[in-house]
């Protein structure tokens, strides 16, 4: 019998089952003291043996049942729970995808990508803990104030009352008193002071190294301190929870012994009617537990939600058509969050045909690397037209690519999943990767670190080169791509890029003489910044040469 | 996973002193748990005898207030604790990453933002919840049991008997399933990671135009149904948890019943053994609930401590001036790495000399500037500056000696003045205008703020910063070797040669490492590292000298 055939509940059934399962195991438990309670009082009146066996066999089935109920609501909720969590990936996924790069600019990308997955499982916690414990208490404090209300109206209203107040002092008056809580993405001082921590973190090695480390420690331990003052104010809210519980149980004891002798009720009960208020203190002390998990659930709620309103919308057409015709920039102005970049304020406009290549220049700072990421369509342009091609038939080699935490396969697979490793191994020959990659034990095998970090510098540039060579795209956009290789394979790579040429279309982005010797035939755009410098974003020129044969 | 790491308990003494307090709590507690046994018998008693029973009632209603209290105190004693230790290895933390005489190489700044940020916060479900907890498991029983054997041996043994037996059989199922979950562990988090990586990841995916949906859902599918299996298995240990502590009291009630029917015991006895039986179990119950709390709280725990352990340098050496460094069978390795990182046989640096590093990627340029920087210690082989061995030498003595510019400068949250004066704090004004000046940055504005990430530089810009700042530190005329990791990437050839005519005019010993062959270029000589031959090339660059 395949797992994939066997019919399964829908979720929302099963988020029932598991509710009734979990009710049904607070009320085994509940019905186990009550029942044992009952069994000694009636056994003291001494009848015969006889009239104890329903209970005795009762207070066994609780005993079991409990457990295997328990058993069995676990499973069905936590598959209910791992499942929803797949949609809440998914659709964190989707507005990340949505917002990157552009949308994520602004926040340090390691770190909301913890928070996400952090957040994603948190979610799970919704049903699980917080969910499932107030359902069930529901049900069996229903149950049991209906029971003890057969027995004793009034006990059983006092039951009812004293459930009531403290569900709602739980829910509602309490949390009041705890300090903490954080919406959205928005930094909250926690946050801040994390920043800080990280920072002195990361500067850790130029402080070694310049000698002013313990001066910076002192900085830091006081952001230190200031976070455990925010700790403190959040101190002992939990065992409030657990007071309030036990005190009104204390009141409600009292009012069923004072009621007790009053009314008529059969003296075998009595032991049910006294244990009554001891059993709903436990089903109330899972709705402490509880709320002890709401405000972290909904925080991570809340800011799962958010993503769907972070950055920038950028519309991406999902056409991968390959594409005959030229990429054209018409006055085109680029920039982040709306401010062009020095050189490129005044538009910049170029065509480049298929085929050919379009050599950018420009002084650092200029917006090079941000004309890149426009033409890409990741950021949308402040002024002017981008057209001619499919931005999704652009391909980049970014200064500082991302490198997956796998193995070098996988790391290739991304820009074709279907390549063979005879397809991989050419590409990283391209690159000048093949001798290395080979040369390791495990070859394409080779995991390469968090980050590509067994990688040097060098090794890690190449391979996002391989996997970009291994991709269909129409147009690469290749930024600084010699950078940090050596002048030997420099030049060896400015050869295989310069094959590429017929097939694709090339936009080089460089100041590398030898890069701009090499492609001396090509298209130029130049950005320039005037002088006098100084000012971040002063006006400027812009000279773009007009168009020769390659 | 061991759940209480003795590293702590040790290091601790916020958690020494809380254990006790959770200890002394917890005695506090059995007991009340006792007198509110007797007190619900008597009360039972009374009212099935149709005696007054208010006077036990209202005693009754004390302890349960009294029970709340306690629990207040312990709630508020716990998160308390929990911040103290919070605070106090975090404090350690900071103390030791940035302890000038720590040896090794600087931890990952992302492994130790994490633990100091939110990472450490989840030592809450371990110090505040656990503990406590097993404080309770380990004082409640035995009191209980204390308490039943003065009134009814029998049910004290009964209790006596299954408890350890609960223990036993959880440990077998322990021992059963271990080995099946351990299996099932590496996939799980290969699954689980997969999530991350492609948040990671998610700007290259969108670059490749490969949607990531269906591997999302294909994942979650196989992660949801491995988890399954494994929930399956270890949801088994509370079962049988569960099952034992129950049927043990189910039988401690029904032979309470039989001899109250035989009339071999009174009702007041009988109650208080059968409200009292269920606490001896319920400890250990709540403790298993505390453990998946804990775990977590264990993991930081130990990844904490691991970090904390590491060695300090115990050099006292003063660094000689102006000293010639010789490298002897100088080799790096990492661990898991088959070749070494780096490796050099013989190689003498003259003071004052201008010297370029070259070498294929992985050849170990960068490891070569953290081994004379004191960051990284050599697997074999010696560095002799002047006639001390580098571990010899005070380290922070050693540091002030060296201007340093790292492949990516680390930015502090201030202005850009504020960075390059980590060059040299005393330095004025105009000296921070000229040095930025001096390295073709003088459009970047002193001014100008830069927030903790750095963002708001661009990595060319960065990279010129660095340089300032060592340029300004080696202006104070107190140093005397100057490492520059990549000086020069992302400059173009104007600011280039700026900046390597500015450091050629330098009166001190310099390495600079580069792919470029202009920086080649302009030094008095190339070393050129190679892993595999074990050889170094030295050779004198032809064309321009100083």
């Amino acid at each position: 019998m395949s797992r994939e055939s066997r019919r399964r509940l829908g979720a929302g059934a099963r988020t029932v089952l598991a509710t009734g399962l979990a009710a049904g195991a607070q009320v085994s438990s509940v019905a186990l003291l009550l029942t044992s309670g009952w069994l000694v009082v009636r056994a003291a009146e001494q009848p015969p043996v006889l009239y104890l066996l329903v209970a005795v066999t009762s207070v066994r089935m609780f005993g079991v049942s409990r457990a295997v109920l328990r058993y069995a609501e676990r499973l069905v909720s936590h598959d209910v729970a791992l499942e929803r969590a797949v949609e809440a990936r998914v659709g964190a996924y989707r507005a990340l995808d949505r917002a990157a790069p552009a949308g994520l600019a602004g926040l340090r990308h390691g770190e909301v990508v913890q928070r996400v997955v952090q957040d994603v499982e948190r979610t799970q916690d919704r049903l699980l803990r917080v969910r499932l414990p107030w359902t069930s208490a529901a049900a069996t404090t229903t149950l049991l104030v209906a029971v003890t209300a057969w027995l004793l109206p009034a006990a059983g209203l006092v039951l009812a009352l004293q459930a009531l107040l403290v569900a709602v002092i739980v829910r509602w008056v309490l949390p009041r008193t705890r300090g903490r809580s954080s919406a959205g993405l928005e930094l909250t001082q926690e946050d801040r002071l994390a920043g800080r921590v990280t920072e002195l973190t990361r500067t850790a090695p130029d402080l070694l190294a310049y000698g002013s480390s313990r001066e910076r420690a002192e900085q830091a331990h006081a952001v230190v301190d200031a976070m455990a003052r925010l700790d403190r104010g959040d101190t002992g809210w939990q065992g409030r929870g657990t007071a309030l519980v036990l005190a009104s149980t204390a009141l409600s004891l009292l009012a069923v012994v004072v009621l007790v002798p009053g009314a008529s009720v059969p003296a075998s009960v009595v032991g049910v009617l006294v244990l009554a208020p001891l059993g709903l203190a436990e089903v109330l002390e899972s709705l402490v537990e509880a709320e002890r998990h709401r405000p972290a659930v909904e925080a991570a709620q809340r800011r799962l939600d958010a993503l769907e309103t972070i950055g920038v919308p950028v519309a991406t057409a999902g056409r991968r058509t390959a594409s005959t015709e030229a990429l054209r920039m018409q006055d085109l102005v680029v920039g982040w969050a709306g401010r062009p970049a020095p050189g490129a304020a005044c538009g910049l406009t170029a065509t480049l045909p298929r085929g050919q290549v379009l050599l950018v220049t420009g002084p650092s700072g200029s917006g090079k690397s941000t004309l890149a990421a426009t033409l890409l369509g990741f950021l949308p342009p402040v002024s002017g037209r981008v057209g001619g091609v499919d931005p999704c038939r652009i391909g980049l080699l970014a200064q500082d690519e991302t490198v997956l935490d796998t193995t070098v396969r996988e790391n290739l697979r991304v820009a074709d999943p279907g390549a063979d490793d005879e397809a991989m191994l050419a590409v990283l020959d391209r690159a000048g990767l093949g001798t290395f990659v080979r040369s390791l034990p495990q070859g394409l095998d080779t995991a390469v670190g968090e980050s590509g970090s067994r990688l040097s510098g060098g090794e890690r540039q190449r391979l996002a080169l391989a996997r970009l060579l291994l991709a269909d795209h129409d147009v690469l956009v290749l930024d600084e791509p010699t950078e940090h290789l050596d002048a030997p394979t420099a030049a060896a790579l400015l050869d295989d890029l310069a094959r590429l040429v017929p097939a694709h279309s090339l936009v080089v982005v460089t100041h590398s003489p030898a890069v701009v010797d090499r492609f001396a035939g090509a298209h130029r755009l130049h950005l320039e910044v005037p002088r006098p410098a100084g000012v971040d974003h002063a006006d400027a020129a812009l000279a773009s040469s007009p168009p020769s044969a390659t | 996973m061991k759940p209480v790491d003795p590293r702590l308990v040790r290091r601790s003494r916020a958690v020494r002193c809380h254990l006790v307090a959770v200890v002394g709590l917890g005695v506090v507690t059995a007991g009340l748990l006792v007198v509110q046994a007797g007190l619900v018998a008597s009360v039972v008693a009374a009212l099935f005898t149709s005696d007054p029973a208010l006077l036990a009632a209202v005693a009754l209603a004390l302890v349960l207030v009294l029970r709340g209290l306690v629990s207040w105190t312990s709630g508020v004693l716990a998160t308390r604790a929990s911040t103290t230790v919070r605070t106090e290895l975090r404090h350690e933390l900071v103390d030791h990453l940035l302890d000038p005489r720590r040896t090794g190489q600087v931890p990952q700044s992302a492994r130790f933002s994490t633990l100091l940020d939110g990472g450490l916060d989840r030592l809450d479900g371990y110090v505040a919840r656990f503990l406590p907890q097993a404080a309770l498991t380990a004082v409640v029983p035995v009191v209980v049991v204390v308490a039943l054997a003065v009134v009814d041996l029998l049910s004290a043994l009964i209790v006596v008997l299954t408890v350890p037996l609960v223990v036993v059989f959880l440990v077998l199922v322990g021992l059963v399933t271990r080995d099946r979950l351990d299996r099932r562990w590496g996939e799980l988090g290969r699954l689980g990671r997969h999530f991350s990586d492609v948040l990671d990841g998610i700007v290259l995916f969108k670059v490749f135009g490969r949607d990531q949906e269906r591997g999302l859902r294909e994942n979650g599918r196989r992660h949801h149904r491995a988890t399954m299996e494994s929930l399956r298995t270890a949801f088994l240990s509370s079962l049988v948890l569960e099952l034992f502590s129950t049927l043990s009291v189910a039988i401690v009630a029904v032979s309470t019943g039989l001899r109250l029917v035989g009339g071999s015991m009174d009702l007041q006895t009988g109650l208080f053994v059968i409200v009292l039986a269920p606490e001896a179990y319920l400890p250990l119950r709540r403790l298993g609930a505390a453990f998946h709390d804990s775990v977590d709280g264990a993991t930081v725990a130990h990844e904490a401590m691991d970090l904390l352990e590491s060695g300090r340098s115990s050099g006292w050496a003063a660094p000689p001036v102006r000293p010639r460094i010789v490298l002897d069978g100088l080799e790096v390795r990492h661990e898991g790495r088959e070749a070494p990182s780096l490796r050099v046989d013989h190689e003498v640096i003259e003071p004052g000399e201008f010297i370029a590093v070259t070498g294929a990627s992985g050849a170990g340029k960068s490891t070569l500037l953290a081994v004379l920087l004191g960051f990284v210690h050599p697997t074999a082989g010696r560095v002799i500056v002047g006639g001390h061995e580098l571990d010899q030498l005070d380290v922070e003595q050693w540091r002030r000696r060296i201007a340093w510019v790292p492949q990516v400068p680390g930015l502090l949250a201030g202005t850009v003045a504020d960075n390059v004066r980590l060059g040299d704090p005393d330095a004025d004004d105009e000296q921070v205008r000229r040095a930025l000046r001096d390295v073709g940055a003088a459009d970047v504005s002193p001014d100008r703020s830069i927030d903790e990430a750095g963002r708001s530089l661009s990595a060319g810009e960065r990279r010129r910063l660095g340089i300032a700042r060592a340029l300004l530190r080696v202006r104070t005329g107190t140093t005397d070797l100057l490492l520059l990791d990549e000086p020069t990437a992302g400059l173009d050839d104007a600011r280039e040669s700026a900046v390597l005519g500015v450091l050629c005019d330098l009166d001190v010993t310099v390495l600079v490492v580069s792919h470029r062959p202009e920086a080649v270029h302009v030094a008095e000589r190339e070393i050129r590292l190679d892993v595999s031959s074990g050889t170094v090339v030295s050779s004198v660059a032809e064309g321009t000298t100083r």
